[in-house]
């Protein structure tokens, strides 16, 4: 804004501030695009525009308020920082609030309650179910399902799993008369 | 709220106006419960409220129209004071043969009001018109609750007395 400008938009809104209606055409076209190339260059286009425009009606709202006898650019750009700090404040709020509800909806990775009773119960039966397996055999199943492999050929411990499972389930139906 | 940046220019005209009215509301919401001291003198308080009512509501249209009106306006509220209050001081403390004389009393009131505003600085680039209208208006009404005490002859006072201060107060001012 130049000085001849600045000097007229003093005079404007001195005449605005006294209620003479007049003065608003020329004040607008003075303050809209002041406000908003100073809003647009502290805040994202997104936000901007309507940051812009809020601070320009509370420049007019509070046009009335303001004193001849200070500088009026300075009192504008005061109001549209001001501006500007709220919209940052209301999208920090906004980043926040989204964050919680993102961390509201994530699946909890800790098992359910029923999920950790289930799995006890399960590891009871192959506890019970490998007691009465030679050791050989339980050290076999242990291995298969803790994903080990011994140091003996594939085919030969695919043969002793399968037999270590036959002989698991005749235990099984001998010891508790179940097919389970 | 309306985002459209075609309305906006309306919607800055809207909030300057709306600010202008709420910073002349506390003026007129004020101004009745200050002339409550009428009221509590008086034998027509009706007349007295209305008045009263009726100088809140146009005190503040004036202070919202702003330039000259709200200065008259200011500047009557001022003037107004003397006619408003004389009489009820006198009603108040006086003797009751000075009670009698209120009208009277009316009177200089109207004078020293006319005389405020006949002798106040003249501003450059005033409009007179707008300034009178509105000074004589709220100075006039604004005497008019207090004077209602006196009755019509009381109001006749306030109008004689306002016009004996003013009118030589203007004519001998330098142009």
């Amino acid at each position: 804004m130049g000085p001849g400008e600045r000097k007229l938009l003093q005079e404007r809104m001195a005449e605005l501030a006294d209620g003479n209606r007049n003065a608003f055409d020329d004040v607008y076209a003075l303050v809209w695009p002041l406000v908003r190339g100073f809003v647009g260059r502290h805040l994202r286009p997104a936000e901007a525009e309507d940051a812009a425009q809020e601070a320009l009606i509370r420049v007019f709202a509070r046009a009335s308020a303001f004193d001849s006898s200070r500088d009026a650019l300075p009192w504008i750009l005061g109001i549209a920082a001001w501006q500007i700090r709220t919209a940052r404040q209301r999208e920090r709020r906004r980043r926040e609030d989204a964050i919680s509800e993102t961390e509201l909806a994530r699946p909890d990775e800790d098992p359910r309650p029923d999920e950790i009773a289930e799995t006890r119960e399960t590891d009871r039966f192959v506890d019970a179910a490998l007691d009465l397996l030679r050791p050989e055999d339980a050290a076999t199943l242990r291995a298969y399902m803790n994903d080990e492999r011994p140091a003996v050929a594939p085919a030969t411990f695919r043969k002793r799993v399968q037999r270590a499972v036959e002989r698991a389930r005749s235990a099984w139906r001998m010891g508790h008369g179940s097919q389970r | 709220m309306d985002r459209n940046a075609d309305a906006l220019p309306a919607r800055a005209r809207r909030a300057y106006e709306r600010a202008r009215w709420l910073r002349a509301l506390p003026v007129a919401v004020a101004i009745p419960p200050a002339a409550s001291l009428a009221f509590l003198q008086c034998a027509q308080p009706l007349e007295s409220v209305v008045c009263s009512v009726a100088l809140g509501v146009l005190v503040a249209a004036f202070l919202h129209r702003g330039q000259d009106w709200g200065r008259g306006a200011r500047a009557g509220l001022i003037a107004g004071m003397a006619p408003f209050l004389f009489p009820i001081l006198i009603e108040t403390f006086g003797s009751p043969e000075l009670c009698e004389q209120l009208p009277w009393f009316c009177g200089a009131g109207g004078v020293a009001a006319g005389l405020f505003l006949g002798t106040r600085r003249r501003m450059r680039n005033a409009d007179r018109k707008a300034y009178w209208t509105a000074a004589c208006a709220v100075a006039l009404l604004a005497g008019a609750a207090g004077c209602w005490l006196a009755g019509a002859a009381g109001l006749a006072g306030l109008g004689l007395g306002f016009a004996a201060g003013a009118v030589p107060a203007l004519a001998l001012r330098p142009a």
